[in-house]
C-alpha cells in the first residue's frame, strides 16, 4: 500500500502539486491522468525519490521514502519519462550493467529479455534501435529486479499504434500482483489497463475512482437510447407511463424507423419498463441501450476550467 | 553500516564509466593530442639542445592540463543531465556520493592512463645518459596530485550544467586561476601565490616531496569533490 499524504512541490514560484493525497492498493493499476504540465511526472518523481517534496509524506508499506535511501529505488521499478537510455551501451550492457547494480543474478536478464521479446537486438547498441524497441528496453531495465511497484510515466508516448499496443500488453502480461502507476494522455488506454483513475489539474487532484465512479461523478444522469418502429409520438406518450423521465428527445426520424434519447435521474434504470412497454404496444425495437459517455468527455469536463 | 560505501556498487558504476569514455572517441582523440604535443616538448631539448631531462615535459604539464583535464570531465554529468539517464541513475540503489566517486575515479583512471603513457619518456631517457630518477619520481607524485585537484574541478563543474561546454569552459577558468595566481600573485602578494599551483608544483619538480604541498594538493580536492556533493543533492 502506498499513501500519499499532503504532498507540496513548487519549482521557484510554480505551483507543481499542490496538498495532493491519496492511497494505492496492493496490485492495483492505477493511471495518473492530466494534460501536460499537470504535476502527474513531479509525483512520480518523488514517490521514487528522485525528487523531494517540500512537505507531506509518502510510505510505501508503512515505510517513509526519501532521495536519500537505498531501500525505497529497490522496491521500485521505473521507467521515466522520455524513457532515457545510455546510447552507446548495447542492450546486453545495459541489462546486465542495471543488474548488477541491483544485485539480480544473470540468468535473471535471459528470463526479461524473452519476456520483452528484446532478443534479437541484445547485441546492439542502443542509439541504433527503433523506439519501439528502445521502449522494451527501458521497460526490460524496470522490471529487471521483478519489484512489487512499477512506475511509467507515459510508457506509450511517442509510440505507433502497433507499438503502443506491444507495451500495453507487456503492461498486462506484468501486471499479476504488482501495483503499477502509469501516467498518460491516451485515454483510451486507461480504459483498457487502469483498475483506477486519478486526475490531477494544475496540481490538485480533480477526481479519482474507478472508471464507473468516474462516469457517475460527471453524469448526473442516464441517456438510454430507443430506436424503433413506434405508432405514437414518445415525447408526450412515455412521460406520462414511465415515471423518472425528465426529458426524451426526437434523435431523428426516417420513414420507418424513429430514434430517441431519453433522459432519467442517475439512480433509475428504465430499459426493462421500456422493453416490456414494447412488447405490450407491439413495437419493433431496433436499438435499445445506455449512453455512455467516454472517458475523453470526462476528462475534458474535470480539467477545461 | 549507513556510512560505509558500498564499494562493489562503485566497482560496477567505474566500469561504466569507463566503458563510456571508451565507447566513444572522445578518449581516443583527446588523450593522442596530449600525448603528441607532450612528446615535442619531450624531444624538443633531447635532440636539439642534447639534454636528458624531463624538467620541460613536467613544465608545461599544467598548462596541458587546463585544457586537456576538462576535456576529459566535462561529459560526467552534464551528458547524463541531457540525455536524462541522471533519472534513471539516480533511482537505482545506490547513493549519489557513490555515484560521485565512480564518476571521479574514471576521470581519473583515463588521465592516468596518458600518463602512465608518458613513462616511456623516462624509460627511454635511460638509453640516452643519465638523468635524476628520484626527482622524476617526485615530479610524477606532482602530477598525480596536480591531476587528481584538477579532476575535482572538472567533476565539479559538470555537475551543475547540462550544456558540455559550459562545463568546460567553466573548469578550465577555475583551474586557470589556481594557474596564474602562482605565476602572477608573487608581484601582489606571497599569500596570493601560495594558493596558485606553481609554489607546491614546482617543489615536486625539483625533487622536493614537502607534506605541504601534498596536504595543499588533496585539501582542495577534497573541497571541490565537497562542492560537488552539495551541487549534485541539491535540486535544480
Amino acid at each position: 500500500m502506498i499513501q500519499i499524504r499532503n504532498i507540496t512541490k513548487t519549482f521557484g514560484k510554480v505551483i507543481a502539486l499542490n496538498n495532493v493525497s491519496f492511497d494505492i492498493n496492493d496490485n492495483q493499476i492505477l493511471a495518473l491522468l492530466g494534460p501536460n504540465g499537470a504535476g502527474k511526472s513531479t509525483l512520480m518523481r518523488i514517490i521514487t525519490g528522485y525528487l523531494s517534496q517540500d512537505s507531506g509524506e509518502i510510505s510505501i508499506d508503512g515505510e517513509i521514502v526519501s532521495t536519500e535511501k537505498i531501500s525505497t529505488k529497490e522496491n521500485i521499478g521505473y521507467l521515466p519519462e522520455n524513457n532515457p537510455l545510455y546510447e552507446d551501451m548495447t542492450v546486453y550492457e545495459y541489462l546486465s550493467f542495471i543488474s548488477e547494480l541491483r544485485n539480480v543474478p544473470k540468468e535473471r536478464i535471459k528470463d526479461v529479455v524473452e519476456l520483452c521479446k528484446i532478443k534479437d537486438v541484445i547485441n546492439r547498441t542502443i542509439s541504433e534501435l527503433s523506439k519501439g524497441y528502445r521502449q522494451r528496453v527501458g521497460f526490460a531495465a524496470a522490471i529487471l529486479h521483478d519489484p512489487k511497484i512499477l512506475i511509467l510515466d507515459e510508457p506509450t508516448a511517442g509510440l505507433d499504434p502497433n507499438q503502443a499496443t506491444e507495451v500495453r500488453e507487456l503492461i498486462k502480461e506484468y501486471k499479476k500482483d504488482k501495483t503499477i502507476i502509469l501516467s498518460t494522455h491516451i485515454l483510451s488506454e486507461v480504459e483498457e489497463v487502469a483498475d483506477y483513475v486519478v486526475i490531477i489539474h494544475k496540481g490538485i487532484i480533480v477526481a479519482q475512482g474507478t472508471i464507473e465512479d468516474l462516469h457517475r461523478i460527471v453524469l448526473k444522469h442516464n441517456i438510454i437510447y430507443f430506436a424503433g418502429k413506434f405508432d405514437k409520438d414518445l415525447v408526450s406518450y412515455l412521460p406520462s407511463v414511465i415515471p423518472g423521465i425528465y426529458n426524451i428527445k426526437l434523435v431523428a426520424k426516417d420513414n420507418e424507423i424513429t430514434e430517441y434519447e431519453i433522459e432519467t435521474e442517475a439512480d433509475i434504470d428504465i430499459r426493462k419498463d421500456l422493453f416490456k412497454m414494447a412488447v405490450k404496444e407491439n413495437w419493433e425495437i431496433v436499438e435499445l441501450h445506455r449512453v455512455s459517455v467516454s472517458l475523453q468527455e470526462i476528462f475534458r469536463e474535470l480539467t477545461s476550467s | 553500516m549507513k556510512n560505509v560505501f558500498n564499494f562493489k556498487k562503485i566497482k560496477v558504476l567505474v566500469k561504466k564509466e569507463l566503458n563510456l569514455y571508451f565507447n566513444s572517441p572522445i578518449a581516443y582523440i583527446v588523450i593522442s593530442i596530449f600525448l603528441m604535443l607532450l612528446g615535442f616538448f619531450y624531444s624538443r631539448p633531447l635532440f636539439i639542445q642534447n639534454y636528458a631531462t624531463l624538467r620541460h615535459v613536467f613544465d608545461v604539464i599544467p598548462l596541458f592540463f587546463l585544457f586537456f583535464i576538462p576535456a576529459i570531465t566535462m561529459r560526467l554529468y552534464s551528458e547524463e543531465y541531457k540525455s536524462g539517464t541522471i533519472e534513471v541513475i539516480f533511482t537505482l540503489p545506490v547513493r549519489k556520493i557513490e555515484v560521485l566517486l565512480a564518476k571521479y575515479i574514471s576521470a581519473v583512471c583515463v588521465i592516468l592512463i596518458s600518463i602512465i603513457l608518458t613513462l616511456l619518456y623516462p624509460i627511454t631517457l635511460l638509453f640516452f645518459g643519465k638523468f635524476d630518477i628520484g626527482q622524476t619520481i617526485a615530479g610524477y607524485i606532482g602530477v598525480l596530485l596536480l591531476v587528481l585537484f584538477f579532476s575535482s574541478i572538472g567533476v565539479f563543474t559538470s555537475s551543475f550544467t547540462k550544456n558540455q561546454i559550459i562545463s568546460f569552459v567553466i573548469s578550465f577558468a577555475i583551474m586557470f586561476i589556481f594557474f596564474i595566481l602562482g605565476k602572477l600573485g608573487i608581484f601582489v602578494s606571497p599569500t596570493l601565490a601560495y594558493i596558485g599551483i606553481d609554489v607546491h608544483y614546482d617543489n615536486f619538480v625539483r625533487g622536493i616531496v614537502d607534506a605541504r604541498d601534498v596536504i595543499y594538493f588533496l585539501s582542495l580536492t577534497a573541497l571541490f569533490l565537497y562542492f560537488t556533493y552539495l551541487s549534485t543533492t541539491t535540486e535544480k
